[in-house]
């Protein structure tokens, strides 16, 4: 039955790396938005102090 | 109603944000007591040590259907009310969705080769599964293709809902068709066949992966709404510009 082991460690090892790897791209993707809405807002900001 | 600001928006960023806060600490928190749970539990006589792949293998099909679940409801009220708040709920649970429904079809493999000698076979619960994970990745391969507006919001909704159907097919799958696949054990008619330290940790790995999915969920429609957001904001600007 031991030598059932390496199955059972690579089935965890699989989902660990999709479950870890699906929140690193959330984590990645929330920063890439952030950022994009703090350049709009500053290119708003921006354009209204130059308008009379 | 196509642009942020919606009512239903309001409530929803609401409830995500509440939902982030409490979900993911306490997802983390049972993510740790499940892998000791996982560990502590006795090891089943026939089937050794592989059979513990069925806790994580089970809550991960569980949290699919959930965040399918939740897809088809978003989408049907989105087709309803026409606002883009279920739009992003649809689309975030759909990918979680996904993601748990790949983690069911790379774990059972594992725990087919040492059981029934092989990897793979094509009976009824593991075909209908993978249909369920095509259907819902054609989804979101869907979506860029459809467009970014209403039109393709709509489409996805039809598909959101249609693919839901297949759950039934697949639970139902091991009693109505003669299948290699386990029957239930939990959710069956003598009630749960399990020791009670085997029920107690599947019990446990059940609510951490299901904390995660509702937090990855809340995340990911936060993500869409700030697109929306941006989008919105990218126009506003190039409308400046064009004056």
């Amino acid at each position: 039955m031991k030598t059932n082991l390496p199955y059972l460690l690579w089935a965890y090892a699989l989902i660990a790396l999709l479950l870890v790897g699906y929140a690193a791209s959330l984590v990645r993707r929330m920063r890439q938005v952030a950022a994009e809405l703090e350049t709009l807002a500053a290119a708003i900001r921006a354009r209204a102090s130059r308008s009379p | 109603m196509t642009e942020t600001g919606s009512k239903v928006q309001d409530r929803m960023d609401l409830i995500l944000s509440r939902l982030r806060t409490v979900a993911a600490p306490l997802a983390g928190l049972g993510l740790l007591l499940a892998a000791a749970a996982i560990l502590r539990a006795p090891e089943e006589e026939a089937q050794g040590i592989v059979q513990k792949i069925f806790y994580a293998h089970v809550a991960s099909a569980v949290s699919s259907y959930l965040s399918f679940f939740i897809t088809c409801a978003a989408s049907v009220l989105y087709l309803w009310k026409r606002d883009r708040a279920w739009d992003f709920l649809a689309l975030a649970s759909a990918e979680v969705g996904v993601v748990f429904c790949s983690a069911v079809l790379v774990s059972g493999p594992f725990w087919g080769k040492p059981i029934w000698g092989t990897w793979w076979t094509w009976d009824a619960r593991l075909t209908s599964t993978l249909i369920l994970w095509l259907v819902y990745v054609g989804y979101l391969l869907l979506r860029p293709f459809a467009g970014e507006g209403e039109r393709g919001a709509r489409f996805a909704a039809v598909v959101g809902i249609v693919g839901f159907v297949n759950i039934p097919l697949i639970h139902f799958s091991v009693k109505w068709l003669r299948t290699l696949h386990p029957k239930p054990i939990v959710l069956n008619a003598q009630g749960p066949q399990l020791p009670p330290e085997m029920m107690t940790t599947l019990y446990i790995t059940l609510g951490a992966f299901t904390l995660l999915a509702i937090t990855f969920i809340a995340v990911r429609a936060e993500i869409e709404r700030l697109r929306d957001l941006a989008s919105a904001m990218r126009r506003h600007a190039t409308k400046g510009e064009a004056r």
